[in-house]
């Protein structure tokens, strides 16, 4: 495997097992956050795959460990507790120290097979004395809880939405204008503005879809109102 | 001119590794981490002959990025190849849903990361003839 693609691997794992690191810490406080929780998996998986692709299969192995786990805990097939989020901890720390001899060029001091098999003889006790989550959906709710990235992607499309319309209606007016002025040999300068301004229009088309499909997957079925007040305090916010 | 090539994906490696592939292949390859960001090159002038897409990245996940795509007029032409470690059997079920062309699973090698490319591009060049005629 070429070193470069060692060296951004390596780079790109630090990245991913800070997110994992900081992240379990806040689930750990906020056992309902399932949408960082779904962010956690996100991060596991792509350095699963990332290791895959540069064939280290020590970390592939036992980020797929944790990846399992925390799909059973995002399933509510294993509860989120000190416990849970401890075993999480004891696979981010072993990957992070092949990760850190990778990135130096040394050899891991880790018996893997032999982590991997007190990880699930971990795993299994904590299984036998599986509990289940109570689920709070099913009746109407005062509140809506959705990723606060959710609807910041949603508030970033809107403005770059009104930026588009209004630059559109500036043109609009600019080439009504150009209309009445224009020599008949010029034709070429409104042909250009009449190509930028097909590209807005493509791509305004384009910031209506997403939002429309953003805003279909926002679970506003059982909420009687909305109020976007107060400033987030955590990955996940938005009280109504 | 080569055909081009849009590759999202959230892993700096696995876009590293498919563009070389892909470049010494022939192709003009452009990546991107997320979904927001590769709409600058899917709804441009100069839009992609194919894209391959991740499943899990952040904002939006692969498959529902495709399948977005796949309903909007303006893209549903483009031929979508899902990229994913995830199962065989997961993958088929997913591409099925979301109107995906194929996938290519990970870890792939550049044989058969360029094959699938090719074989796509073919199908995707058949049935554009069949349709012009």
């Amino acid at each position: 495997m070429p070193q470069r693609y060692l060296r951004i691997f390596c780079a790109e794992a630090e990245a991913h097992l800070t997110s994992l690191r900081s992240g379990l810490l806040v689930l750990e406080k906020n056992p309902a956050s399932t949408n960082l929780l779904h962010e956690l998996l996100r991060n596991a998986h792509t350095l699963k795959g990332a290791a895959l692709m540069v064939g280290v299969s020590d970390i592939a192995t036992i980020t797929d460990k944790v990846e399992e786990q925390l799909k059973r805990m995002a399933s509510g097939a294993e509860p989120i507790d000190d416990a849970a989020i401890d075993l999480l901890f004891k696979g981010i720390d072993a990957i992070t120290l092949i990760s850190t001899a990778l990135s130096r060029g040394a050899e891991p001091q880790l018996d893997v097979k032999r982590f991997l098999a007190e990880y699930r003889v971990n795993r299994s006790g904590r299984a036998s004395r599986r509990e289940t989550r109570e689920g709070s959906c099913g009746q109407l709710s005062e509140t809506a809880r959705a990723a606060f990235r959710t609807f910041e992607s949603l508030q970033q499309l809107i403005a770059e939405m009104g930026v588009k319309k209004q630059r559109l209606e500036g043109r609009l007016s600019r080439i009504k204008e150009l209309a009445r002025w224009v020599a008949p040999n010029s034709e070429a300068v409104l042909g250009r503005f009449r190509l930028e301004l097909e590209d807005d229009l493509l791509y305004l088309d384009y910031l209506i879809q997403e939002l429309h499909d953003k805003a279909c997957v926002c679970p506003l079925d059982n909420v009687r109102d909305f109020d976007f007040a107060g400033a987030p305090t955590g990955r996940d916010t938005c009280h109504a | 001119m080569g055909k081009n090539i849009l590759i999202i994906d959230d892993s700096e490696v696995v876009l590293a590794m498919a563009k070389d592939v892909l470049e010494e292949a022939g192709y003009q390859v452009d990546t991107a981490t997320n979904g927001i960001e590769a709409n600058r090159y899917i709804f441009s002038r100069n839009k992609p002959n194919l894209i391959i897409m991740d499943i899990m990245m952040p904002m939006l996940d692969g498959n529902k990025k495709a399948k977005i795509l796949k309903e909007n007029e303006l893209s549903r032409d483009i031929p979508i190849l899902l990229l994913s470690s995830k199962s065989d059997l997961e993958m088929r079920s997913l591409a099925r849903e979301s109107g995906a062309d194929g996938y290519i699973l990970k870890p792939f090698s550049p044989v058969q990361m360029t094959s699938m490319v090719r074989k796509c591009l073919q199908a995707t060049g058949s049935m554009a003839a069949l349709s012009a005629q």
